[in-house]
């Protein structure tokens, strides 16, 4: 061992050059495999239901609650919010909002107002006109389904144990049932 | 490494650059490297609309309607007119509102998911999903096309529908 260290020793006298091209062949390699490996747009879904009549009973804890319904109509132009409760006194109200970028700002902070004050509700039924382009529909389904991050937190429903729990990070939906109402007509 | 002429000087090309370009690249295609379960193209000539969505695509699009017709798995199932903005009469006739042949094939589906699907006990009462339908739609057409493909779809018992977007943040 002595001996060798040594030799090695004694022949040290260039500077030692570092032999990259294996490196760069190896880098060479992976930069290719993921350009063409990568995707540059990424897909997703938005997830919504049409209506359907069912015989499933009712399940018995939500049998006697008031709970609110929430209508939103799209029409030329026009964005309509109303709600009334299923059990009376059925406290209509209706609000009417421009079909445009800060409209749909509007209504979103609305539906944020009205979920936090029924936050047993989690389904909204949309009824679109035949003219209202499908990009429109996205916009405004967007503004229904999704929380911004400056929103205030959804108050949970349930027990007492659930809403400690829970916390605004993993309720990041504001409505996340849509059914388009007015598929059936 | 090269010598040029008689002289002793030698030339070396200095790689350092180009190693931190090739790093640097790496690093950023390792971070936009897609785990989605799936990956999809987007159908040429077809714009899909924008959207804050926080899933992503999870299964192949069985519908597509591009600018001038209406896709079942690549199957063309009815043409648009552009005129109008809508399916044509020829599509439309004896659907209700619906597309027939649309249903029709819809329906086939729904049959042949049923048989495979193991018959269970309490099939009833359980909380499973329905099955539901992707749809790839062009951005510029207007509502009732989805409204008339929905209603087919929710003829044949379909009733769940993934609407195709593009990603985007806030």
């Amino acid at each position: 061992m002595r001996r060798k260290r040594s030799k090695i020793s004694a022949s040290d006298t260039g500077p030692v050059e570092l032999n990259v091209m294996p490196f760069i062949d190896v880098f060479s390699l992976l930069t290719t495999f993921l350009l063409f490996s990568a995707v540059f747009i990424q897909i997703g879904i938005i997830e919504v239901q049409a209506p359907f009549f069912s015989n499933k009973p009712q399940k018995d804890e939500g049998k006697n609650k008031r709970l609110i319904s929430v209508h939103v109509t799209l029409e030329q132009n026009k964005i309509e919010v109303e709600t009334f409760f299923d059990i009376p006194p059925r406290n209509a109200k209706r609000e009417d909002f421009a079909l445009d970028e800060a409209g749909i700002q509007e209504m979103h902070d609305h539906l944020v107002e009205i979920r936090q004050e029924n936050p047993d509700t989690d389904k909204l039924t949309l009824f679109v006109d035949d003219e209202i382009s499908y990009d429109n529909v996205v916009k405004v389904v967007d503004a229904i389904k999704i929380l911004n991050a400056d929103d205030p937190p959804i108050p949970q429903s349930g027990s007492s144990e659930t809403k400690s729990t829970a916390s605004h990070q993993t309720n990041r939906y504001l409505y996340p049932k849509v059914v388009m109402g007015n598929v059936l007509l | 490494m090269a010598s040029v002429g008689d002289s002793q000087e030698t030339l070396s090309l200095n790689i350092m650059p180009m190693l931190d370009v090739f790093s640097i690249l790496i690093l950023f295609l390792l971070m936009s490297f897609s785990t989605d379960p799936v990956s999809h193209d987007i159908t040429s000539g077809l714009v899909i609309p924008e959207s804050l969505t926080l899933r992503s695509l999870d299964e192949i699009p069985v519908i597509t309607a591009t600018k001038s017709e209406l896709r079942l798995a690549d199957q063309k199932i009815a043409s648009i007119d552009p005129a109008t903005g809508d399916f044509t009469q020829a599509d439309r006739r004896g659907g209700q509102g619906a597309l027939l042949g649309l249903f029709n094939e819809l329906n086939e589906l729904n049959e042949a998911n049923k048989k495979r699907k193991k018959p269970s006990r309490d099939d009833e009462d359980s909380d499973t999903p329905p099955d539901s339908l992707t749809m790839e739609i062009d951005k510029e057409h207007d509502f009732v096309i989805l409204r008339r493909i929905m209603k087919s779809a929710q003829q044949a018992e379909f009733i769940a529908f993934k609407l195709m977007v593009t990603k985007t943040s806030e």
